[in-house]
This record gives structure tokens, C-alpha cells and sequence, in this order.
């Protein structure tokens, strides 16, 4: 068979007859879309919920208590309820458009992988070194025996360190990767435009 | 026209086309229902955002395409896919193949990118069009062209390049 007749065998094989027609597939994605969407919005809802119910709950503690070390500890804790689920969400929303050129799309797409790769690489200082001290902290000044909180302290240090190797566990694994393969796609489609560039300046 | 409208259209000119699209990056024969889904969903989503810039097909290629290759990446299907569909390409096991089962294992021993320009090339688009969806100039399209139709006919055809 001819490169050229590949076309019409490939042209010739249509969608499944048995399948759903283009009427009910536009109603099972509009449904589709609308229960991701609710997904979502239920996700948001009770992360802001969350941040929402403990965020005066500290502020009070930081303002009741009489141990300036565990009011620091509450400060640190009420602004990460703020801090931390606002930069979840601006994250989340950095999604490429998928009506791009292939070409841009990929390129897109890399600095969406490289800008997650920050956050995740990041992650100890805006979101665990805080968060972890705000919580040693505000047991530090709690009036409880000093080796209960040394104690406290040391396990809370091992579970966010614990949480600092996950991050950057899928950093290595799973961006790096990614971002490696998108560079390798991005080197052919240079390399192409080169190689055309040069066959037009012959 | 409404959304609902013009994905209606959309999906009445080129339901082919992204079923074809589906299964050339479906990992296994049972992902490609789940990624014309998600295919469905992005042309959906992204009809809220489109506004005629380009073609309606030249856009609803991108779509589908850029979706496929990041279904494709995300879970690092290419491998498995490859090793599912039996052996190296243009392996031989002496009995007569298909057209679609050459088309399909020509298309799987293609890098991501050469698949892309080769899906859009069997689905009938000019060099010009394929560019606009990939973002190559028709050039480098041509030169990719070129180089698959060379590899195909040395691995498919009596006699190698003619």
C-alpha cells in the first residue's frame, strides 16, 4: 500500500455504529462537567471552611493567652489558615489553555511543570517551616512539663520532615520527569523548524 | 449559537476524527473511551474561551491533540502501550497485516510529536493546516512528512525508498 493510500484506509474507519451519536455525547458531557465542577466546589467550600472555623480559634488563643511563645505560635497559625489554602488555589488555577498550537501548548505546559516544581521545592518555607513552628510554638508556651514538650516537638519535626521527603519525593519522580520529557518535545519541534528553515534558505 | 450548539456541530464533522484521535493515544483498548471522554470534556470546557481566533477544526484539533499528549504523559503510557501492542515495529510474523494494523503500529513506533503530524496528515489536513494546529511552519512540516514516509516505505515496501 502507498504512503498516499494510507489516507483513505485511515479516513474510512469512522466512529463505532453502535456507539452514542454527537446528541447524547454533548448531554453526558455537560453532565460530566457539571458534576467535576460540583466536586470542586465542594473541595474549595470545606477547605475554606476549615481555614474559616480555625482561624478565629487562634486568633483568640493569640490574644487570650498569657504565654507570649504559644500567642507567636497562634499568629503564625491564623495567617497560615490564610496564607496557605489562597496559594493552593492560585495554584490550581494555572491551566494552560487547550486550544493552543501544539508548539505553545508544550511550552505552556513545561512552565505550569517548572512553576509546581518551585512550590513543591519550596514548600518548606511557605507552608511546612511555618506551619510546624506555629504548632511547636504553641505548645512551647503551654504550661505543660517541659519533656512532654520536647517530647511534642520532636514528633511534630519528624511528621513534617516526613511531609518535606513526600514533596520533594514527587518532585524527583514525578515532575522532573515530566518536565524532561516536555524539553525532549520541545528540542524535536526546534530541531524541525531548523532543519525546514535551512531547506527554504537553499 | 449556543455551546451546546457548537460542540453539537463540532461533534457531528469530526466525531471520526477524535475517536481515531483516541485510539492512536490510548494507552490500552480500555483507556480509549476514558480519554475521548476527557477529550469531550476539554472541547466543552475550552468552548466557554473560544473566540474564533482560528478555525473551529484547526482548534478542535489542538484541543483533542494537546489533551491526548497530555493523557499520554501523565501516566506514562507510552511504554506500556508499545509493549501491549506485541513486539518492536515493523516486527513481522509472516502472516499478511492489515492496512489498519500497519497504520496502527506505524503510527506507535512514531515519537509523540511525528505521531501528531502523522494523525493530522491521515486525517486529510494540508501542510498549512497541520502547522496551525501543531504550530510548525508548513516547511517543517513537510520535512517531517518526508522522513515518515521515507521510514515507512524501507520497513513496508518491497525494495525500500522509491
Amino acid at each position: 500500500m502507498s504512503f498516499d493510500r494510507l489516507r483513505e484506509s485511515w479516513q474510512r474507519e469512522g466512529p463505532p455504529a453502535a456507539g452514542p451519536g454527537p446528541t447524547e455525547e454533548v448531554a453526558a458531557v455537560k453532565e460530566r462537567a457539571a458534576e467535576i465542577d460540583r466536586a470542586v466546589r465542594r473541595r474549595d467550600r470545606i477547605e475554606t471552611a476549615v481555614a474559616l472555623a480555625l482561624l478565629p480559634i487562634f486568633a483568640w488563643v493569640a490574644w487570650a493567652t498569657p504565654h507570649p511563645v504559644s500567642a507567636v505560635g497562634s499568629v503564625i497559625l491564623a495567617l497560615a489558615c490564610v496564607v496557605i489554602p489562597v496559594r493552593l488555589r492560585m495554584a490550581r488555577r494555572r491551566r494552560p489553555d487547550p486550544g493552543l498550537p501544539l508548539a505553545q501548548s508544550l511550552r505552556a505546559e513545561l512552565g505550569r511543570i517548572r512553576a509546581q516544581d518551585r512550590l513543591l521545592g519550596s514548600v518548606a518555607w511557605w507552608y511546612l517551616a511555618p506551619l510546624g513552628a506555629g504548632v511547636i510554638l504553641f505548645m512551647a508556651g503551654a504550661p505543660v512539663a517541659p519533656l512532654f514538650k520536647v517530647g511534642y516537638a520532636a514528633v511534630v519535626l519528624a511528621f513534617f520532615g516526613w511531609l518535606l521527603h513526600l514533596n520533594l519525593r514527587a518532585v524527583r519522580r514525578d515532575l522532573r520527569p515530566v518536565a524532561r520529557e516536555l524539553e525532549s518535545w520541545l528540542a524535536d519541534l526546534d530541531e524541525a523548524a531548523t532543519i525546514a528553515g535551512d531547506a527554504d534558505a537553499q | 449559537m449556543s455551546r451546546e450548539e457548537t460542540l453539537l456541530a463540532l461533534l457531528t464533522a469530526y466525531g471520526g476524527a477524535l475517536r481515531r484521535i483516541a485510539r492512536t493515544y490510548a494507552g490500552a483498548r480500555g483507556e480509549e473511551e476514558d480519554l475521548h471522554q476527557e477529550i469531550l470534556l476539554q472541547l466543552w470546557r475550552g468552548l466557554a474561551s473560544f473566540r474564533g481566533d482560528s478555525a473551529p477544526g484547526t482548534w478542535l484539533y489542538r484541543v483533542a491533540l494537546n489533551t491526548a499528549l497530555t493523557w499520554r504523559r501523565r501516566a506514562g503510557r507510552d511504554a506500556r502501550a508499545d509493549s501491549a501492542r506485541g513486539g518492536p515495529p515493523g516486527q513481522t510474523t509472516g502472516e499478511p497485516r492489515s492496512e489498519a494494523a500497519i497504520l496502527e503500529e506505524l503510527l506507535a513506533s512514531l515519537a509523540p510529536i511525528d505521531r501528531s503530524v502523522l494523525l493530522l496528515y491521515l486525517e486529510g489536513l494540508s501542510y498549512q493546516e497541520i502547522g496551525e494546529v501543531t504550530g510548525l511552519s508548513a516547511g517543517a512540516v513537510g520535512v517531517r512528512i518526508h522522513r515518515i514516509k521515507r521510514s515507512y516505505e524501507d520497513r513496508y515496501l518491497e525494495g525500500g525508498s522509491r
